[in-house]
């Protein structure tokens, strides 16, 4: 996958990718140095490309910046970060006292080292299902063969289709798309010879935002819809159609 | 640097300009003291940078009273976030220029957006239309020899490609589609046309 998402690098240094992209991109950035470094070294290229455009600033705009400046608070620098998993030790140290006094207090913080542990795990685990679905969404981008459809929707929503045939593989992303209602998911169809096919279940956000991940039956769809299907999903579409597109 | 004197000096000439006999201090220079609050280097940052910051917004908003807000937003920023400048990363004058081109593009496209509401079906038209004047313009005004000469070295569709996304605000999917060209090679010839002028700009930098 590296290789692949390397080739974001170059699109992400002039500020060539689209916003839902580039959010995409800058996580991978936050976990890959060589990505990060390259991004660094590409951009102070991009920024030798500003010599050719020099044009002297209005010259009223000096004493506004200096003005502005005068009434603006300068940010401090940022927090170094400290060594991972720091804490521990801390939480540990209780176990260090004298066991007499300790004992019923050791119980206690067994229990919040068990609870914490209990959710480090689940925070482990939702890390590594975004980790995932990050690099599943990167390798769409990345895909040679990558298109996107916007879909055609009743409201104001923006729904668009990432996909790659050759990977087989797609990504749904919405924005502004209304709560289906309590009892109902959104459900994706990819249709094949005029058959749909389920494709996936979800929900938006507050703000309408999901992003869904296809793993299958992408290549040779003709057509990607959307329909309001109760919690659970169905089997074939039976609620009314939000949105939708010809592949 | 320096004594009190060569300091107060320093400080007295109203440009940035070093006084006389003192080398010019670096950007990277004028930016840390501008973290720790000093005016007078800031000022003298401006005198430096503001040209290009203008420039490069204008470059790529083309109209004068927007890109004047926005040159105005981001050299306010340098003040405001100098502390964060991480000189192992780079160079000043990239730092500042990559929060420019930033701000220009993320106008343009939020402009873009409200357009788009209104008009979807009019995009294709407005940006094909978009890219002959751009192209012109780019043509026009590459006076900066050495870039000039660098992105010479590039192949058409590498040049074009950067041009269209770095002069113009395109995204990589509008440049592919001005372009007619895969997504995936827009994608893959933005980053190796980058490399390359890295490569030929190297002694520059």
């Amino acid at each position: 996958m590296t290789a692949d998402t390397h080739a974001l690098a170059g699109a992400y240094a002039v500020d060539a990718l689209p916003r839902d992209e580039r959010a995409f991109f800058e996580r991978h950035l936050g976990a890959c140095d060589t990505c990060r470094n390259e991004v660094d070294e590409l951009r102070e290229t991009a920024a030798l490309l500003a010599l050719v455009s020099v044009e002297p600033a209005p010259p009223a705009l000096r004493e506004r910046v200096l003005a502005a400046a005068d009434v603006t608070r300068q940010l401090p620098p940022e927090p170094v970060a400290g060594p991972r998993g720091g804490g521990m030790g801390t939480r540990l140290r209780p176990f260090l006292a004298p066991v007499a006094a300790a004992l019923a207090l050791a119980v206690v913080v067994l229990g919040t080292i068990t609870a914490d542990l209990n959710r480090r795990v689940d925070e482990l685990g939702d890390r590594v299902v975004a980790a995932q679905q990050d690099s599943q969404v990167l390798s769409v981008l990345a895909a040679d063969d990558a298109q996107t459809v916007e879909l055609k929707t009743t409201g104001d929503a923006t729904v668009r289709l990432l996909y790659s045939p050759e990977l087989d593989r797609a990504v749904l992303v919405t924005d502004g798309l209304p709560a289906p209602g309590e009892e109902s998911v959104y459900e994706l169809w990819l249709a094949h010879d005029g058959e749909p096919v389920p494709a996936g279940l979800f929900r938006p956000d507050d703000e309408g935002r999901s992003l869904t991940v296809v793993e299958s039956n992408v290549s040779g769809a003709e057509l990607a819809a959307i329909t309001v299907e109760p919690r659970g999903g169905s089997a074939e579409p039976t609620g009314p159609s939000v949105a939708h597109t010809k592949l | 640097m320096a004594a009190g004197g060569a300091r107060r000096a320093l400080r007295a000439v109203p440009s940035g300009v070093a006084a006389p006999g003192l080398p010019a201090p670096s950007s990277e220079r004028l930016l840390a003291r501008t973290a720790r609050g000093d005016r007078t280097a800031f000022a003298a940052l401006y005198d430096r940078v503001s040209g290009q910051v203008y420039g490069l917004v204008r470059r790529v908003l083309r109209d004068p009273a927007q890109s004047e807000e926005v040159a105005q937003e981001v050299l306010l920023e340098v003040w405001r976030n100098a502390s964060r400048f991480d000189a192992a990363r780079g160079s000043a004058n990239a730092w500042i220029l990559t929060m420019a081109h930033r701000r220009a593009v993320d106008r343009v496209r939020s402009e873009q957006a409200a357009r788009d509401r209104d008009d979807r079906a009019g995009v294709r038209d407005a940006g094909a239309a978009g890219f002959d004047v751009v192209a012109e313009e780019v043509e026009v005004r590459l006076e900066h020899e050495q870039v000039r000469a660098a992105l010479d070295g590039l192949t058409d569709l590498q040049r074009e490609a950067i041009e269209l996304a770095y002069y113009g605000g395109y995204t990589y999917r509008e440049v592919a589609e001005l372009l007619d060209a895969p997504l995936g090679t827009v994608k893959t010839r933005l980053r190796d046309g980058l490399i390359r002028l890295r490569d030929t700009m190297g002694v520059m930098a």
